[in-house]
């Protein structure tokens, strides 16, 4: 956790003197670690208030100022063993009101409304009266008719905003079917008639509510598991004043001609010019080179670099659509544009069913009215009936319920998937594009294990163990040995010991250049031959296993990289991917991802890079790591919380397991219809009646729902 | 017969109750941690809240 100030930067005063922050804590497996860090937390001195959430994995903090500081909160936490990083709520307005109410709302009518309706279903084979009945019917319109006004908004707003536009979602039919029902209802009531279906309009809300109510639970798990992802990036930046202060700011509000100081091993957090002397940046995150690149003062530095020499001072240049990052914007904006839409299996099922439904209830009520000549109650009663008994559980409450299960499941394995339909996309995939540097490689270097003389290797570990250089620490990783006194540093060039032995590029130690362009070190001793030390990138632990079970599942592989050729084609060959390409630029990942789209394979995209931002975009499924830039994780379908990447096979069998219940459900929901429709159309069904049928289709689709077992 | 005519109004009545309060349980929040009650409930030590929170709406979640 960084320093004190950072954390200043998302304090809240309150009005009584207090100060409170909301953290997002790491490292908590279960609720039970939040709750006991929230009882340790309460019983510090000076603390009023440490409430945790086990379920968005945060805490909200209030303390006295005067009696603690935050700094030691944290502290405290991190002596549990767990980290808390502030974060900064945005937009707290914006959170919908829970369905919860109107649910229960719902309920309520419709078990009241049941209640008198069993009374007047008994009435009808025993001796109720006709002022009793019709006491029940207005008691059951008493309560129907604010119920569904209130509950059914749910619906009628989508419904009304869609039709403005044209279209027709699943709440048109839903919407026009409780008001007909309804209506039908008041007027059957004012006409002293037996029958009336108010309980049968109020069931409906109720049981497609259950259905919105488990989307809603959906939507907010992954935003708040979005959101905490973020929280654990740091973007705050330390800008000199003009006085030579210097301030805490976010890295948003920075503005051209703004002085930045970037820590060594931090992140460069906007595009500038280098006003300090010389440092090495690292650009794997934007260019998926991983040898680390020399800048002088004047030298552009691209947002996203990592600072891998000393700290430096960097101008901030103008941001907009001749940065980089503004170029990578413009890029992801065309590609979204071009993406098109999906048409997913739930929507076809509403754009079918919507107008065959409505036209079927009309067509009824004038066949019946006009043609059979059946009284207005009869005809009204039919066309009621087969509005209601139509119903479209499978999309409605079916679809979304499997879902959840399947995004709850993948949460657990570690990886977030941003919105459901990614997954239903997900199934069809047949082929990986995947991106090398940071995604199945650590980003980090290794010696590659050669037989390097041990005495010249002792020698050169020993002197670069004073370096900070990437190939000089893994020059140490390798052979660690204890760093000699007196070597000098030259930064970008080498370092030269006090025994006259140089260690560093071909230039330096003076001799020519093995061109095969892989990072390496050259170390010569003072009289011998000059020995040269090759690296490599670490690959990911589980790649191997990765890329087997992704052949296991059917699916082909391509390695798409910003590196250079040699160190992709040697990466490639170790693990046999025989389709690789190097070097390649945003664009040129953008146009093989189009160019594949075109033939009709169907991709899915997993990279870190700002350079793979707008192939992410673009891709029909993409999937980036948390340790990726933010940029690329806005533009992915699906974040991995982990450095692990076999969550995304298990994200692609889960997303078949859940497309074939979801397939069979609509199967099942359309045969129902296709067997009920006729049914009501010939007179056969009460709505009340059809009222039961929709619930129990309802529930069996619902049961069948839960059927996603783990996997 | 009459008995009727009470007895609705009573048993609706109480069901606006039930209402009512399953309107407050969601108005304050309650159904936002699920996973942490279970564990509170279970904890030895007292709940230690000293403070109520100034702005009630969408803090946790």
């Amino acid at each position: 956790m960084s320093n004190s100030e950072a954390v200043q930067a998302f304090e809240q005063e309150l009005a009584n003197g207090f100060k409170s922050l909301t953290c997002t804590l790491e490292g908590v497996r279960c609720g039970g670690c939040t709750v006991s860090i929230e009882r340790h937390i309460s019983g510090i001195e000076g603390i009023a208030l440490a409430r945790a959430n086990a379920t968005t994995k945060r805490l909200r903090l209030i303390w006295d100022p005067a009696r603690v500081q935050a700094k030691d909160i944290l502290e405290e936490i991190s002596k549990l063993g767990f980290s808390a990083y502030p974060y900064l709520q945005e937009k707290l307005s914006d959170r919908e009101d829970s369905l919860l109410v109107p649910l229960a709302v719902a309920g309520f009518g419709m078990m009241n409304i049941m209640a008198f309706s069993f009374a007047v279903w008994a009435g009808f084979t025993s001796d109720m009266g006709e002022n009793t009945r019709h006491l029940m019917h207005w008691l059951s319109a008493a309560i129907a008719i604010p119920v569904c006004l209130y509950a059914g908004k749910v619906f009628y707003f989508p419904a009304i905003s869609s039709l403005r536009s044209g279209r027709m979602t699943m709440d048109t039919p839903i919407s026009l079917a409780v008001i007909t029902t309804l209506i039908a209802s008041i007027y059957e009531l004012m006409a002293g008639a037996q029958h009336i279906y108010f309980d049968a309009a109020v069931s409906l809300i109720f049981f497609l509510l259950i259905g919105r109510v488990f989307e809603q639970v959906l939507k907010r798990r992954s935003t708040s598991a979005s959101d905490n992802l973020r929280a654990l990036q740091q973007y705050h930046v330390q800008r000199i004043k003009s006085d030579g202060c210097v301030e805490y700011i976010q890295a948003k509000d920075l503005v051209a001609g703004d002085v930045i100081f970037i820590p060594s091993g931090e992140q460069v957090l906007a595009d500038g010019v280098l006003v300090s002397d010389i440092t090495e940046i690292d650009e794997s995150i934007t260019s998926g080179e991983t040898v680390p690149k020399t800048v002088k003062q004047g030298d552009f530095v691209l947002a996203g670099s990592v600072v891998v020499g000393q700290a430096v001072q960097i101008e901030v240049t103008a941001s907009g659509a001749q940065s980089y990052l503004g170029e990578i914007s413009n890029l992801i904006e065309t590609a979204e544009m071009h993406k098109g839409k999906y048409a997913y299996l739930a929507d076809k099922f509403a754009e079918g069913y919507g107008p065959l439904v409505l036209g079927a209830s009309m067509l009824g009520f004038l066949f019946w009215y006009f043609i059979l000549g059946a009284g207005l109650s009869d005809s009204l009663m039919i066309a009621v009936a087969v509005l209601i008994v139509t119903c479209p559980c499978a999309a409605g409450l079916a679809t979304p319920a499997v879902i959840v299960q399947a995004v709850n499941q993948l949460l657990g394995r570690g990886i977030i998937v941003k919105n459901g339909e990614a997954l239903e996309r997900l199934c069809e995939v047949n082929q990986i594009v995947i991106d090398k540097t940071g995604t199945l490689t650590d980003a980090m270097l290794e010696l590659v294990p050669q037989s390097y003389d041990e005495g010249k290797l002792k020698h050169a570990s020993a002197m670069a163990g004073s370096s900070s250089h990437p190939l000089a620490k893994a020059l140490c990783r390798a052979y660690p040995v204890q760093a000699l006194e007196g070597v000098r540093e030259y930064p970008g060039e080498g370092l030269v010991a006090s025994d006259g032995t140089r260690l560093g590029s071909a230039e330096f130690v003076g001799t020519t250049t093995r061109n095969n362009g892989g990072p390496e070190l050259w170390c010569k001793r003072q009289g011998e031959e000059a020995v040269c030390f090759t690296f490599r990138d670490i690959p990911k632990a589980e790649v191997s296993v990765f890329l087997s079970a992704l052949q296991q599942e059917g699916i082909k592989v391509s390695l798409l990289s910003g590196d250079n050729r040699y160190a992709v084609g040697h990466f490639a060959d170790q693990f046999t991917i025989a389709d690789w390409s190097s070097e390649m630029r945003p664009e040129q990942k953008l146009a093989y991802i189009n160019e594949k789209a075109l033939q009709g394979r169907k991709l899915l995209m997993i990279g870190d890079g700002l350079n793979d931002a707008p192939s992410l975009a673009a891709a029909y499924v993409s999937v980036s790591p948390a340790t990726a830039v933010q940029v690329s994780q806005s533009a992915s379908d699906m974040v991995l919380t982990g450095k692990n990447l076999l969550p995304v096979v298990d994200a692609i069998k889960i997303a078949r397991a859940s497309q074939k219940l979801i397939k069979q459900n609509l199967a099942f929901s359309t045969i129902y219809n296709l067997v009920t429709l006729p049914i009501a159309l010939a007179g056969g069904l009460t709505p009340l009646i059809a009222a039961i049928l929709m619930s129990s289709s309802s529930l069996l689709v619902m049961l069948n729902a839960l059927r996603l077992r783990r996997q | 017969m009459t008995a009727i005519l009470y007895l609705i109004p009573v048993s609706v009545f109480l069901g606006l109750l039930a209402l009512i309060g399953f309107i407050w349980t969601v108005q304050t929040n309650q159904y936002d941690d699920l996973e942490g009650e279970k564990y509170r409930v279970i904890g030895d030590d007292e709940a230690v809240f000293r403070v109520k929170e100034p702005d009630n709406k969408n803090n946790l979640s």
